[in-house]
């Protein structure tokens, strides 16, 4: 069967190959044989790519998340059926067209949903649901402020706020998007400009502010800091400026600000996040939380999913 | 009307410039308050960033600065019957000490211990404190650990050196120029980096090894504060208590610290801030009460040293202000008052 396989860190273009490997085992008892069907690109996969990260053991064979169809179940598992899909676990390495999973963890999927937006629902929903529970008490009714909001994981926050009574404040690049965010459920949309602050304040008065969410980084970080109410936190999750957070100091000190990063892989949320995919698996299924998908590209055509991932959109991989 | 003596910046501005003698009517305590006739209170450098409106909170103007004092109590309010006249207390968190007579609820006096000068205890509740609460609640620094500090030879700074002698966690002391270096190991610090000629990152690691150094703070701010951040090791926690230092601070990007996202994402580091006021309008009041007693008995017993103050009486409170922030001051200015 075919994989996408690294031999050594680097450049994408450079060592990411399709190869051919030995189909996988048959499962043991209490796991289960999928078929990949679509996997998201991410950063993150890049970031593996590179060795920028914790380096895997070579070969290493890539992709973070994915959707599955169950092909066979070992002898001791229940509640799963051949042809049902399934939330692939992170980072099982989804580039390849079959492999064997554990069965814990696994639940089917709602028939009758897009199979391209279960795909994307592995890290995204889990990084935005575990972001809210995760890193500073939040009461209902609390406000929460994004920028990139238009992004898989601020889509994400949106409906999974929304459905806890949570509200949003989503500052993105332009304003093409706001109908379209505020008919997923955004309560508060803005540019993200000079005139951010003042005009979401006009908006939401003294309402506290207790969590402010940035995938950007660079002098707009300003912005949410200044939004965040004293004692707040503001989580990081990653950057799409190629420039560090400017973190202003007088605001940081005189607010108590705590800043912080969020990586759903951490070990400390391993239990954690397969409930928030059940939680956002029926949004999904129903239409309310849905991430508009740029391009599907088949495996073998990889290195034009990974150009065209660098030039932004969400782009899948057609695996199996 | 008996009348006293004030310090006052009608607007916000260049202390230099906005501050001016001011004669007002003695302050009548209230039910539950008392009056202090005030000895003396330190010109912090964090008072004259106040004034400009460039630290934590904008004062309502006219204000008179002033954080800490120590005085006498000579005018009980009712119901303060803990408190007596001619006891000489400092006051906890109260605003506006730059005058003659200071108005406090009765919990937000202390009284001094008796060996204590009018000097340490004048200053004790700001940067002492600071150091006590950074190295404890804050980041509880345990025996043998490492704390990375910048600003090392600031009086914050000093305090947390010689709070690592007493307890027993090391310092890492980052200062700018390598004079400072002597003293600060005089001091009792274990290791000391220069800026002027070392690589932050490269020495932290040189010196706390395979280990790693998790706790940090930082006042300093800018590039030196990003490197603290990076320096850590993964889980490491940096509170940032100040971008201020001791000199005139008006640059936008030294009040900045650069974050890279990276490493608080991929090695679940923290950068926090810490405000004094905050921690005095929060804290519960048992955890208050416990870090200012603390923060008194190591003052008393010597284990911290506050430096001696220069003092300096009221009506030359501009060669206070200018010598708050000159380079190399000595001991902090004091404005004392014998009326």
């Amino acid at each position: 069967m075919r994989a996408i396989q690294i031999e050594q860190f680097g450049d994408p273009a450079q060592v990411i190959r399709v190869v051919e490997i030995e189909e996988p085992p048959p499962p043991g008892p209490h796991e289960v044989l999928v078929s990949v069907e679509l996997s998201p690109l991410n950063k993150h996969d890049l970031l593996v790519v590179l060795g920028a990260l914790a380096r895997p053991p070579l070969p290493h064979i890539p992709g973070a998340e994915g959707v599955a169809r169950v092909l066979a179940t070992g002898s001791e598992v229940d509640g799963l059926q051949v042809g049902d899909l399934v939330v692939l676990p992170l980072y099982s390495g989804a580039w390849r067209e079959r492999l064997v999973v554990p069965a814990d963890g696994l639940f089917p999927l709602p028939a009758g949903g897009d199979i391209e937006q279960y795909s994307m629902l592995g890290s995204n929903p889990p990084t935005a649901g575990l972001m809210l529970s995760e890193c500073t008490p939040l009461q209902p009714g609390d406000w929460v402020v994004q920028n990139a909001a238009n992004s898989g994981v601020g889509r994400s926050l949106i409906a999974l706020a929304k459905l806890r009574g949570l509200k949003t404040i989503n500052l993105v690049r332009d304003d093409a998007t706001f109908a379209d965010l505020k008919a997923a459920g955004a309560d508060v949309v803005h540019v993200d400009d000079d005139d951010a602050v003042a005009d979401v304040r006009a908006v939401i008065g003294d309402a506290r502010v207790a969590l402010a969410v940035d995938s950007v980084g660079g002098p707009g970080v300003a912005r949410l800091l200044e939004l965040l109410s004293d004692g707040g936190s503001l989580v990081s999750y990653s950057w799409a400026r190629d420039e560090p957070m400017w973190v202003d100091t007088p605001t940081l000190v005189a607010k108590h600000i705590t800043v912080r990063g969020f990586f759903v892989g951490d070990f400390d949320y391993r239990d954690k996040v397969v409930p928030v995919i059940r939680e956002a698996a029926p949004l999904v299924a129903d239409g309310s939380l849905a991430v508009p998908v740029a391009a599907v590209y088949p495996l073998e055509h990889i290195q034009d999913a990974v150009q065209h991932l660098l030039r932004g959109g969400k782009i899948l991989l057609k695996v199996a | 009307m008996r009348t006293m003596q004030c310090v006052v910046a009608d607007t916000m501005g260049e202390p230099s410039e906005v501050l001016h003698l001011q004669t007002r009517p003695i302050p009548q305590p209230g039910p539950g308050q008392v009056r202090i006739r005030v000895a003396a209170v330190p010109v912090h450098a964090s008072d004259l960033h106040t004034v400009r409106g460039r630290y934590g909170f904008i004062p309502e103007f006219p204000t008179v600065p002033g954080i800490e004092s120590v005085g006498v109590i000579d005018e009980l309010g009712s119901g303060t019957d803990s408190l007596t006249v001619g006891q000489r207390v400092i006051t906890i968190g109260v605003k506006s000490t730059w005058q003659e007579y200071v108005v406090a609820d009765a919990g937000q006096v202390l009284p001094v211990p008796t060996g204590m000068t009018n000097s340490t205890a004048a200053q004790v509740l700001a940067n002492p404190l600071t150091a006590v609460i950074l190295t404890g609640d804050e980041l509880d620094v345990r025996p043998g650990e490492w704390l990375l500090q910048t600003a090392a030879g600031s009086t914050v700074g000093q305090s947390v050196i010689q709070l690592g002698v007493h307890v027993g966690f090391k310092t890492l002391n980052v200062v700018r120029r390598r004079s400072a270096v002597e003293e600060i190991l005089a001091l009792g610090g274990t290791a000391v980096i220069c800026t002027e000629d070392e690589d932050l990152r490269e020495r932290v690691a040189d010196i706390a090894g395979h280990e790693g150094v998790s706790k940090a703070i930082d006042c300093v701010s800018g590039q030196v504060g990003a490197d603290v951040s990076r320096a850590l090791a993964p889980h490491g926690e940096l509170v940032v208590y100040g971008a201020l230092s001791t000199h005139r601070q008006t640059e936008a990007d030294k009040l900045t610290i650069p974050v890279f996202a990276r490493s608080l994402i991929y090695e679940a580091k923290t950068v926090r801030g810490f405000w004094l006021f905050r921690w005095f309008s929060e804290t519960p009041k048992d955890r208050m009460a416990a870090a200012i007693e603390r923060t008194v008995q190591l003052a008393d017993s010597g284990a911290l040293r506050v430096p001696e103050g220069q003092p300096i009486p009221l009506e030359k409170f501009s060669e206070a202000v200018y010598l708050a922030e000159a380079p190399a001051h000595g001991g902090k200015p004091l404005l004392v008052f014998d009326s």
